[in-house]
């Protein structure tokens, strides 16, 4: 096991590499140029062309293009990710810690939501399997996989919220009301959770139901019945068992889907996240931001990647040992 | 090792290989018996007939890019003209769908949506087949070390947050359509470069394949004739998935207001001009019009492609080829 996650952290490096590098890549393309950005256009009046040379050289852009990568790498894995242009000069690595709890927690619940929801309709669907719940089901999965979340987003807000008014419209909190983990966030975030969920649950539904049929008609589920096992024992102990484990290393893959998805959901209801921050950085072209959360998001994605392998190693033996 | 075991979950939950039970047995409970002197494809059609939701959407599909297509005749508003005298009018017997802030009529735009929408699909999608046929084909033949270090790319490329990065080149490169389709396009093909790469490494263990290269055919002949047919379905039903994933992302993109932008109309960029509080609750139609759209189009596709997957039975030898 040990092994296991040394060799698969291993794998982890050059990725983390090739990522870092896709990131400054990506933002050599921006246009415009840093120094115009970081000085105030006043300022820039006085500023004769033998000044900005000298803060180009300050700053090290005097340098070539490869050059520059390594110095930015150096500083971005002590975790300097720079300022932001538009909040004067906050380190946006301060900016990013401080929205992502908003974030964990909505994807958090949404991943809780939708294994919760997902994996009970697809062994209902599955166990009933050609019955008219089963179609119901599968029928719903495809209109849940179909409707874009922003669609579920303002359909539950026009619903529910204003036409019902039994959720709030946005934020996390009533403004003005107490902070932390209390009733007023749980109600906040049924909406955003529901309609962020909607994907996750038709996708793992559809999964779960496909992977119960398979194992139900494995050779070793009949020995089971042979034996004289109750329905009860056969259907926990021998198919669930099996079937429902693979579907954590779903969770994984699914997570740079959600990543995008909770910043669309997040600037409906104005939740406080980074896909927010990173929204409205990008339409305030405050690109030291938007480079950070592009990093953070993809880092979080890696990271969890890591540990569902690893968590799927755990529960499965024939993973580690193959 | 469990990047693979990942990656096939992956492949799996992308072209749907894994679950290998449907709406569509539930739409076709008896199986059809055909006369065995058709060829392979003229029993992939029937099969398709005979499965009922795919039919229905390859209808609707075809009915709306009818539409789409004869616009001008359709309806006889300009979609990009704006009517100060009536402006915010529910959907009445001249408007069907009612009129917008500035008087344009929602139809019309909806019908100018679908134009946008289906092309930046089909573009998207064909880019993402080349760039993923040329990386699996050469993974596939090549083995080795190319194999191992284009199939580690595509991993990485699955990882990274494509969404947030999309929404950042977007952001970055400006609203453009075309700058759309080649967005959405590159960071399409992990999916389609592991089929094909999967297939070819199948098929070539194939006793046929083998018999082929061992009178001497060469490679390019091997591909042609007997590996190229026999990808087409699993491939079609992947584009056919595709499409429907890249309208969704447009949607999103321009929902965001980093797509299509004013005056032309795109389903998502109507939406994002009807998301305020007061016109999500004052005039739902400007909102509910293009969201609907979006579904029905994306729905019609995913039912499409499903009934496609039985009519190829791609299930069927997937599961004999692992």
């Amino acid at each position: 096991m040990t092994q296991y996650i040394v060799r698969r952290i291993l794998i982890s490096i050059p990725l983390l590499f090739l990522l870092s590098l896709t990131s400054f890549i990506v933002f050599q393309l921006a246009p415009g140029d840093p120094i115009q950005a970081l000085i105030d256009p006043e300022e820039m009046l006085y500023m004769g062309p033998h000044d900005i040379e000298e803060l180009l050289k300050e700053y090290g852009l005097d340098k070539p293009v490869p050059v520059q990568y390594f110095l930015w790498l150096k500083e971005a894995i002590t975790g300097n990710l720079g300022y932001s242009i538009q909040t004067h000069n906050v380190p946006v690595l301060e900016l990013i810690l401080d929205r992502l709890p908003p974030t964990i927690s909505l994807m958090t619940a949404t991943v809780a939501v939708g294994l919760a929801l997902g994996l009970l309709f697809g062994v209902i669907s599955a166990l009933y399997q050609y019955s008219r719940l089963d179609y119901t089901l599968t029928i719903s999965a495809f209109f849940m996989l179909s409707v874009p979340e922003f669609f579920f987003a303002l359909m539950g807000m026009f619903i529910f919220a204003v036409t019902l008014g039994w959720f709030p419209t946005f934020g996390m909190w009533t403004p003005g009301g107490e902070t932390g983990i209390n009733w007023d966030l749980l109600h906040h975030a049924v909406l955003p959770v529901f309609a962020l969920a909607m994907n996750d649950i038709a996708g793992l539904m559809r999964y779960a139901r496909a992977s119960v049929l398979d194992t139900i008609s494995a050779d070793f589920v009949t020995t089971a019945r042979a034996k004289g096992l109750s329905e009860r024992l056969i259907l926990w102990k021998h198919v669930f068992r099996n079937a429902l484990i693979p579907i954590v290393t779903l969770i994984g893959l699914r997570l740079p889907v959600l990543f995008g998805g909770a910043l669309i959901v997040e600037t409906i209801f104005r939740w406080p996240g980074v896909g927010l921050l990173g929204y409205t950085a990008l339409l305030q072209r405050d690109y030291p931001v938007i480079m950070g959360v592009l990093i953070i998001s993809s880092v979080i994605t890696l990271a969890a990647n890591l540990l569902t392998d690893i968590a799927y190693a755990w529960v499965d033996p024939r993973v580690r040992h193959s | 090792m469990s990047t693979e075991s990942r990656a096939e979950g992956a492949s799996a939950s992308q072209t749907g290989g894994g679950m290998s039970q449907s709406a569509a047995d539930l739409a076709a409970e008896e199986i059809i018996e055909l006369p065995p002197e058709l060829s392979p494809f003229r029993r992939a059609f029937r099969r398709f007939l005979a499965h009922k939701l795919a039919l229905a959407g390859f209808i609707c599909l075809i009915i709306m890019a009818l539409l789409a297509a004869t616009q001008a005749i359709v309806s006889p508003f300009d979609p990009e003209k704006p009517h100060l005298f009536k402006v915010n009018r529910p959907p009445d017997t001249v408007n069907w769908m009612g009129t917008d802030q500035v008087g344009r009529d929602v139809f019309a735009r909806i019908l100018q949506g679908a134009r946008v929408s289906l092309s930046v699909g089909i573009v998207a999608v064909s880019i993402y087949v080349v760039i993923g046929f040329i990386i699996g084909s050469i993974a596939g033949l090549a083995g080795g070390y190319v194999d191992d270090a284009l199939m580690r790319f595509t991993d990485f490329v699955m990882t990274f947050p494509t969404f947030i990065l999309i929404i950042i080149l977007a952001g970055i490169t400006g609203p453009n359509i075309f700058n759309i389709m080649v967005i959405i396009g590159i960071f399409g093909w992990p999916g389609l470069a592991r089929l094909f790469r999967g297939n070819i490494l199948v098929m070539r263990e194939l006793e046929y394949v083998m018999a082929s290269s061992a009178l001497g055919a060469s490679q390019r002949y091997i591909i042609m004739r007997h590996i190229l047919p026999n990808i087409v379905g699993p491939v079609t039903v992947a584009i056919t998935l595709g499409v429907a994933g890249a309208i969704l992302a447009e949607a999103g993109l321009s929902f965001l207001g980093f797509g299509v932008t004013e005056p032309a109309a795109s389903w998502g960029s109507m939406i994002n001009s009807a998301r305020g509080i007061a016109f999500l609750a004052g005039f739902p139609w400007l909102w509910i019009a293009p969201g609907a759209a979006i579904s029905l189009a994306v729905l019609s596709i995913n039912f499409m492609g499903d009934g496609l997957r039985d009519a190829f039975d791609v299930r069927g030898r997937s599961q004999s080829g692992e």
